[in-house]
């Protein structure tokens, strides 16, 4: 008996003796366990010599065990910055970018050979483009320019559902959505690399600041009314385009410099008066989604960078007060709400769209009524607003959910990659940005479902437009050019703490 | 092909797209995830990854802050009494937040708020104030006392920045308000420091070939 | 940049429950909407399948064709003109004008639009046009047509025959009728109202039907009340306004109270209750409540909630006021009266058959639900059975031994020019061997026990003579 409690105290006092110091080095490990399970043996021992060898064998034992996990440890850690180190995003990354390579040329192949008897030569020509370019650049770009490989994937599979199914309902569109997809791909690595590179923005956050008030009073100048908004303006060799679309990039970049690196309320007037003048003429333009969004967006950043909780309130507020406002003064406004309550109220009318967007969710089922199935076209707008409604019915309700969960992951993931920034321009950009894409989804996809009233907005990536798609492009361009400049640093990091 | 076997490669590819999306969302979530892990292990194995530098303290004066604590300094952050704060003095005298400050390329520049004993090598930072702080600057905060290491800037310039880091210049500026926060000199800047750099050389240049004169001169 | 990243982590959070909202919100709407969305009259996908898909075959409960589609692809109806018109709301019409009919309720079983895989691939390799399922429903052809016949001439209303024991509807007719193979005819008289079908989308005062719901409330609520009693002046003051009967009924206890139907003394019981107790019971019954039956649409009855004054409380307790019911919901109390509390889905698919000769599985039905105490529905069936014993509703009573439980009602309704009654019968044989409940209503027929009741007698009698 007295043996044992002998051996129990020497245990308590050798495991207390070596996990204090061991604690101190590795916290994360547990040399408790293996401690226990050495002197579980003790009680066999029988003679007092065997006992002290082992004694001493066991004390020398775990200077070795411990130079030997210490030596793994460091090889672990050299490995896993090494894989930091690795510009592309690994096996999984790859995978999603092959799965979305097959699912553009099983789709496109499809549509290929709807048509009985012909073989539809602009398909097969899409494939070429969109497969390869799935792949590419997700696997060589992240290595040659500062690109987030899994943001650059979940983007590609977004834009690959977008070109797919709008060539499906009506190929021309689908084609030219290819061609903004190209184009805001340029566009987004040009984005990239400014922002990667660039320490120096005041000049231009403030051309962009002039540039995006010159462009949302060009549409109040030469646009013309459609839909009750006057968002649209055609220009000489550009084209019609939607510049509500671009001027986000200016408001993100506004917003970003001027609330960054703890300024004071007042300092960070010029981005809440040129916030203020973009709403303004946002409601001069009757384009009130993009408004709420744009209001949104500052509102969020105005909370993040200077947590003034009176304040945000009263903009919150305030954005109440407008919209209650607004609702009694725009009449489309109080239909939305009336037929968001009761679309069926007056089905063949107003509510004509909600109800054409539920009756094709639900027709669809879980799995859809095929690729190029089903009439998505006697949906209005089906092809921007409501493509969330198409994607539902031909792909079915799984699918839809999937889309949202891959939004989601794009928000995370952007967030991710702003988190660890280290300047609060780039965090509050990387943010803004995040913010931005996933208030539009929220308010578009909700407002499909009839979840909220409808509000007028785009599906980023997803609608057909070149404004909207380019936009949303330059964004991600801004969101990797902020990875890539963490990734230089960490990298320099670990390449110092390696020498 | 008809219709009907259309309609059938249509169906199944419903099936299909389902399959991918969902696997796409799980790729995703596992990259999403394990990328995090894995770099939040390396920065923990990087101590002090993502800061501009270090604050040494000299003086043992709190039991929470004995001599020889180190605290890393961000690039950018705010300093106060607050846990929140980037840089945490946890003395009942120093503000929740005292002040902020940011990395340029001459050195760490900080804005104090209140009046809560700033010194920078001994000169007094008023509230509004902008104080430049090279490698090596002694802050001090309240009563305590500590050195500011710098990483970057102390292998770029060869000497320390010296005093005095409070100007009337930078006062106003502090004022008027902040530069990008990004750690980068502007255009003016870069060319009044090419100048000096410059003027520099040449007196060394200079100095040399006087001291050569000199030499060939003795021999 | 510490406070910033949490702020951040903040907003974030908000964002993710918004998305996690969101995901919840269209998967409920989907899993209990989805099915009406893509039923609905104003879904072009139905016009557009019946263009491409020979439609299924619509049979009643006994194989007698009701709907079919005939080679030229024409929509056929039953070649029996009384048949026809019996079922004509039921079964609806080819081209969607009843929107609650099978033809359009039910067309993504017609249409096919439920098909799997499997069945496309062998559509597709033996190269036949593709073919609907076909639908067996519930209701007796036979049935319908005799109360078609029996339904007192030239007066609206509506019949709903269920089985309380496998929750079926045997009959839902609705009167007036049309003809579906000449819908220019229904059309042209639309006033009528014939394309709506009366059983479940018409909202009527429930009247002294409505009594069951405040006994009920009373036995659950007030159990000392048992050996209450209150003297019926025929008169019965309450607020600014009074609840009158049509006669002095004299010193009433409660059950003498129901039996009589004796207006004064439910109101004196529902101030004793308040609105709340009310409208819990009445809620719990279904009132208020939105009715997402997988096999048809029924429209929500209502009882008024919000803060009552005395004397609208008074007149809710008696089925009047703004208490709106459907025969359907109706016919449901009573058969969860019959079902001691029990509150079922009634069902009108009995099958569903593939082309390829299988069964495709029925849409589930909701769980069923205890609304009321098993002592409280024995306690008025009890009640029930008194009054066509011996109260309002004798002439609803069956020979043979069988045992009707019911209510009678005579709802007033007024328009601007006069004033007339709705007649009610709510009712149920209590017999094992006759699980019927049935709930009879004739617009402006008059008094219940005169009207309806006798009414009742006749379908429950063919019904057990039919023997469903």
């Amino acid at each position: 008996m007295t043996g044992k409690r002998q051996v129990y105290t020497a245990r308590a006092k050798q495991s207390g003796e070596e996990t204090k110091p061991r604690k101190k080095r590795e916290p994360q490990d547990s040399p408790a366990r293996r401690t226990r399970g050495a002197t579980r043996r003790a009680p066999e021992e029988k003679t007092e010599e065997t006992a002290l060898k082992r004694a001493q064998e066991r004390r020398a034992a775990p200077a070795a065990r411990r130079q030997k996990r210490e030596r793994e440890k460091a090889g672990t850690m050299a490995r896993e910055r090494k894989r930091v180190l690795v510009r592309s995003g690994g096996f999984g990354v790859m995978l999603i970018a092959l799965l979305t390579a097959v699912f553009d040329a099983l789709g496109l192949l499809l549509c290929a050979v709807r048509t009985e008897g012909v073989l539809d030569a602009q398909a097969l020509t899409m494939i070429a483009v969109m497969a390869p370019l799935a792949l590419l650049t997700t696997a060589l770009l992240p290595r040659v320019a500062p690109v987030d490989p899994l943001l650059m994937a979940l983007t590609n599979f977004l834009c690959g559902v977008s070109v797919v199914i709008l060539y499906t309902v009506s190929p021309d569109r689908g084609v030219r959505q290819m061609v903004f997809y190209v184009a805001g791909l340029f566009v987004m690595l040009v984005m990239a690399l400014v922002v990667s590179r660039l320490h120096r923005w005041h000049g231009l956050t403030l051309l962009a600041m002039v540039l995006g008030i010159g462009a949302l009073i060009l549409p109040l100048a030469f646009g013309e009314w459609n839909y009750g908004a006057k968002n649209w303006v055609s220009l000489p060799l550009i084209g019609s385009f939607q510049p509500s679309e671009l001027v986000k990039l200016s408001l993100l970049l506004a917003l970003a410099y001027y609330f960054g690196a703890h300024r004071t309320v007042l300092q960070m007037m010029p981005a809440l008066l040129f916030a203020a003048a973009c709403l303004g003429l946002l409601m001069l333009q009757r384009d009130l989604g993009t408004a709420l969004i744009y209001y949104l967006t500052t509102l969020a950043l105005f909370y993040v960078a200077c947590g003034n909780m009176p304040l945000t309130a009263l903009g919150l507020g305030g954005g109440v007060a407008a919209a209650v406002l607004g609702y009694q003064m725009f009449a489309h406004v109080k239909v939305r709400v009336a037929m968001w309550q009761n679309p069926w109220s007056d089905a063949l009318d107003k509510g004509y769209q909600i109800i054409q967007a539920l009756l094709a969710i639900g027709s669809g089922g879980l799995f859809g009524v095929g690729l190029g199935q089903g009439t998505p076209e006697k949906i209005p707008a089906y092809y921007n607003d409501f493509i969330f409604a198409v994607v539902c019915e031909q792909l079915g309700i799984v699918f839809g959910i999937c889309l949202i969960a891959v939004y989601v992951l794009l928000v995370l993931r952007g967030i991710e990659v702003s988190m660890r920034s280290r300047r609060s321009f780039d965090l509050l950009l990387g943010c803004g940005v995040m913010m931005l894409l996933g208030v539009q989804t929220f308010m578009i996809v909700a407002g499909v479902i009839k979840m909220i009233p409808l509000t007028g907005v785009t599906m980023p990536f997803m609608s057909y437009g070149g404004s909207s798609l380019i936009s949303c492009m330059a964004m991600m361009g801004m969101m990797h050019g902020i990875s890539g400049r963490t990734r230089e640093e960490m990298e320099e990091e670990i390449l110092t703490a390696r020498a | 092909m008809t219709q009907a076997w259309y309609q059938v490669l249509a169906l199944l590819f419903g099936f299909v797209s389902a399959a991918v999306a969902v696997v796409c969302v799980l790729l995703a979530l596992r990259a999403f995830v394990g990328e995090r892990r894995l770099y939040r292990r390396v920065r923990r194995g990087l101590p002090g990854s993502g800061a501009a530098g270090v604050l040494r303290v000299l003086s043992a004066g709190h039991k929470r802050l004995p001599a020889g604590t180190e605290i890393f300094v961000p690039y950018e952050g705010t300093l106060g009494s607050a846990h929140s704060c980037d840089v945490c003095i946890p003395y009942r005298k120093v503000h929740l937040r005292s002040a902020f400050f940011w990395m340029q390329r001459d050195g760490l520049h900080m804005v104090a708020l209140h009046r809560d004993g700033f010194h920078v090598d001994d000169v007094p930072v008023e509230p509004g104030d902008e104080a430049v702080m090279g490698d090596g600057a002694m802050v001090t905060v309240g009563e305590l006392k500590m050195v500011l290491r710098l990483r970057g800037v102390s292998s770029a310039s060869a000497e320390p920045v010296s005093g005095p880091y409070v100007t009337s210049a930078r006062r106003s500026k502090a004022q008027k308000g902040r530069g990008d926060g990004l750690g980068a000199p502007g255009k003016g800047e870069m060319r009044r420091e090419k100048k000096l750099e410059e003027k520099k050389r040449k007196q060394a240049e200079k100095a040399q070939t006087r001291k050569g004169k000199d030499s060939d001169a003795r021999r | 940049m510490r406070v910033i990243r949490r702020r951040i982590r903040l907003l974030v959070m908000m964002l993710l429950c918004m998305f996690a909202l969101m995901i919840a919100y269209f998967c409920y709407s989907v899993y209990f909407y989805g099915g009406r969305w893509v039923s609905n009259v104003h879904n072009p996908r139905i016009a557009d399948g019946k263009q491409k898909v020979i439609m299924g075959t619509v049979t009643d409960r006994d194989g007698t064709v009701l709907a079919y589609t005939d080679e030229v692809g024409e929509r056929q109806y039953n070649s029996n003109l009384q048949t026809r018109m019996a079922v004509c709301q039921v079964v609806g019409d080819d081209g969607g004008k009843v929107s609650t009919g099978v033809d359009t309720f039910h067309a993504q079983y017609l249409l096919g639009f439920k098909a799997s895989v499997f069945e496309r691939i062998s559509d597709a390799i033996t190269g036949t046009p593709q073919r609907g399922d076909d639908v067996q429903l519930t209701i007796s052809e036979r049935l319908s047509r005799y109360i078609s016949e029996q339904f007192p001439e030239g007066k609206r209303g509506a019949v709903v025959v269920l089985n309380y024991k496998t929750q079926e509807i045997l009959a839902m007719v609705s009167l007036p009728q049309f003809d579906p193979t000449d819908m220019d005819d229904a059309l042209s008289d639309e006033e009528a109202g014939a394309l709506v079908n009366r059983a479940t989308q018409g909202l009527y005062p429930p009247g002294s039907t409505f009594k069951i719901v405040t006994l009920a409330s009373v036995l659950t609520n007030l159990p000392d009340l048992e050996d209450f009693s209150f003297d019926c002046t025929g008169y019965y003051a309450v607020g600014n306004y009074a609840v009158t009967d049509a006669s002095a009924h004299g010193m009433q206890t409660l059950s003498q109270a129901f039996r009589n139907s004796c207006n004064t003394t439910f109101a004196a019981l529902s101030q004793e209750l308040g609105y709340e107790m009310l409208g819990e019971t009445a809620q719990r019954l279904g009132f208020n409540q939105n009715f997402l039956f997988k096999d048809l649409i029924v429209y929500n009855s209502s009882y008024p909630i919000d803060n009552l004054s005395a004397e609208d409380l008074a007149w809710s307790s008696v089925g009047q006021g703004r208490v709106l019911a459907t025969p359907m919901h109706m016919a449901i109390i009573a058969s969860t009266i019959a079902n001691g509390g029990v509150m079922y889905e009634p069902r009108l698919l009995k099958s569903i058959t593939t082309v390829q000769g299988g069964e495709r599985a029925l849409p589930r039905a909701q769980e069923p639900q205890r609304v009321l105490a098993q002592s409280v529905a024995e306690r008025i069936e009890e009640e029930m059975v008194r009054v066509v014993t011996s109260g309002t509703g004798t002439r609803a009573a069956l020979s043979n031994g069988y045992v009707v439980a019911g209510k009678t009602g005579s709802a007033e309704v007024s328009d601007d020019k006069s004033v007339a009654a709705h007649a009610w019968f709510v009712g149920y044989i209590t017999n094992d061997n006759a699980p019927y409940a049935i709930s009879v209503l004739v617009e402006n027929g008059g008094s219940g026990g005169s009207v309806a009741a006798p009414l009742a007698r006749k379908v429950l009698q063919k019904a057990i003579n039919i023997g469903l």
